[in-house]
């Protein structure tokens, strides 16, 4: 048990952390993307991690989740190592991954795309039911789940990410630029529901590009520059870090 | 009515390239690859029926009913050939340059085809199958039974193919990789089993398209070629991807190669058919129906 003390919201208290990474260097190949990156997530935070493009945000997700090759060090859940696991593991072990980029079926259903992201249950009938369950809290999804993924707007069609993330009840969700290329109106509604699901106790990891945003949701937040972590600190610290505020949001 | 029964006997065999090209467009949308080994499946499926029916009668000979029983054994044989082709030589080079993937199936067709022709030599066969009274009338258009029932056959392959897609977990598992394959990883689907699963069933048809062929026409090893290339032409048609397009274009790729046999020459089916093709590509370089990868 370790107490962590954070100026907006006192003293809160933690168990040791959920999803760490320690020396990880990884990346694609040959090329080498991280360098000797060790952070740790804490059960029930929301943690952001922002930086530069091209500083390697999205591989650190995909170190995380097995779709980067990492060539030493070690990803841990609950304590558990879990470093090169494939997604079906990752997904059984309650953790779930929502892509930058968009990553819905185009050509199925908003409910056959949710069914989908209940493929590991290997149970249909699960899989309907746990869809049913989450058209409840998201009732937009749930008006449109006969249209095709394709046709859908921007924001809603992060909905349905999100929501199909959420089809297998995970603990540890990963969240790669939540708010990209999305109206600023759509952006608060995602963050809102992010905020939301933390509430509920899903730990959230989180990659910002809007910085500002990202962090002042934000437990604890990192700061990724050329394959390295720079600073790190609760999400309100960084905000008021001057070096950080010079280098990385722009004011 | 000469038009009507060349139309007739183009839509009877059509079918059966449809049923080929399907499984073509299948690999084609979901494993990005151009299988230019289809057409040996077709060949291998002819030779499986040929040889499981010699065992059991002696000779290549039967009734309907035993003549329909070798089917699933030709099915079940060239699923695993597909499976085994695309998890030990296509999967090396899938995401490659698309010389290499061409290369590759072309080689592997190459290889089928001389094994082939050393197994069972160069010689055509063919499987009989008895009738009492083979063919039948209808309206005025002669009906050969065997080639009907060789069109119900293609058709009810494809429509188990789009059933299985749309129904199955499997085949949504298929139709997702095709889609989006990294969305398809992160939603846990095997994305190497799902492409080689697909080549296994597309495989799989196109050896049960193959044992009627080797009734209603003849089987040879180096007979593949025509296949793949008229799937090539099929898919083209009716757009990379569709299913129903595919049919479609299957259809309509026999009824204009018989109406071409009949009222000019056979010799000008293939000239005209590709002609046709080079302008479908100029007007309509999506197909008749393709609109990307639906199915």
């Amino acid at each position: 048990m370790t107490v962590a003390t954070t100026p907006d919201d006192g003293v809160r208290m933690t168990t040791d952390p959920i999803l760490r990474m320690d020396n990880v260097t990884s990346g694609y190949g040959n090329t080498t993307v991280l360098h000797d990156v060790s952070i740790a997530v804490e059960d029930g935070q929301i943690a952001c991690l922002i930086g530069p493009n091209g500083s390697g945000k999205s591989t650190l997700m995909k170190s995380i989740y097995g779709f980067a090759d990492v060539q030493s060090g070690t990803v841990t859940l609950r304590g558990e190592e879990i470093t090169g696991r494939s997604p079906q593991d990752n997904l059984a072990n309650g953790m779930s991954y929502v892509l930058q980029d968009a990553s819905v079926f185009p050509g199925m259903s908003v409910h056959e795309n949710m069914l989908m992201g209940g493929y590991v249950f290997n149970d249909d009938d699960r899989a309907a039911a746990r869809a049913e369950e989450l058209y409840d809290e998201f009732p937009v999804l749930g008006d449109i789940r006969g249209q095709k993924a394709g046709t859908l707007s921007g924001g809603q069609r992060r909905l349905l990410e999100l929501a199909r993330a959420l089809m297998v009840d995970p603990d540890v969700m990963m969240l790669d630029e939540p708010s990209i290329g999305l109206e600023p109106r759509f952006i608060d509604d995602v963050f809102e529901r992010i905020e939301q699901l933390n509430d509920l106790g899903t730990t959230i990891l989180l990659v910002e590009q809007n910085a500002e945003k990202g962090l002042s949701v934000a437990d604890r937040g990192f700061v990724l520059a050329s394959g390295e972590i720079k600073f790190t600190g609760t999400g309100t610290e960084l905000l008021n870090d001057e070096e950080v505020g010079r280098l990385y949001l722009g004011g | 009515m000469a038009a009507t029964q060349f139309v007739v006997n183009g839509l009877l065999v059509g079918a059966l390239f449809a049923a080929v090209a399907v499984g073509f467009a299948l690999i084609w949308g979901v494993v990005d690859i151009i299988n230019l080994a289809h057409g040996e499946m077709v060949m291998l499926g002819g030779y499986t029926s040929y040889w499981v029916l010699s065992l059991v009668t002696g000779n290549a000979e039967g009734s309907p009913v035993l003549f329909l029983a070798t089917i699933p054994v030709a099915i079940a044989v060239l699923f695993v050939v597909g499976y085994a082709l695309q998890r030990t030589l296509v999967s090396r080079v899938i995401g490659t340059d698309i010389f290499l993937t061409l290369l590759v199936t072309f080689g592997a067709s190459i290889a089928i085809q001389q094994l082939a022709i050393q197994a069972w030599s160069a010689n055509p066969r063919s499987i009989q199958v008895r009738f009492a009274d083979p063919s039948m009338t209808l309206g005025g258009i002669v009906v050969p039974k065997m080639k009907l029932i060789a069109f119900v056959g293609a058709i009810v392959l494809t429509a188990l193919l789009y059933v299985f897609l749309q129904k199955t977990r499997t085949g949504r598992a298929i139709r997702a990789v095709s889609q989006n394959p990294e969305a398809a990883a992160l939603v846990g689907i095997d994305v190497e089993h799902t492409r080689a699963v697909t080549f296994g069933v597309s495989s799989a048809i196109a050896g049960g398209v193959g044992s009627f062929i080797a009734v209603i026409l003849n089987i040879q090893p180096q007979m593949g070629l025509i296949y793949t290339l008229k799937s090539f032409v099929i898919v083209v048609f009716g757009g990379v991807g569709s299913i129903p397009g595919a049919l479609i274009g299957g259809l309509l790729l026999g009824s204009i190669e018989e109406l071409v046999a009949g009222f000019i020459s056979s010799q000008w089916t293939l000239a005209v058919t590709f002609s046709l093709l080079i302008v479908l590509l100029v007007v309509k370089p999506k197909g008749l129906f393709g609109q990307g990868v639906e199915q």
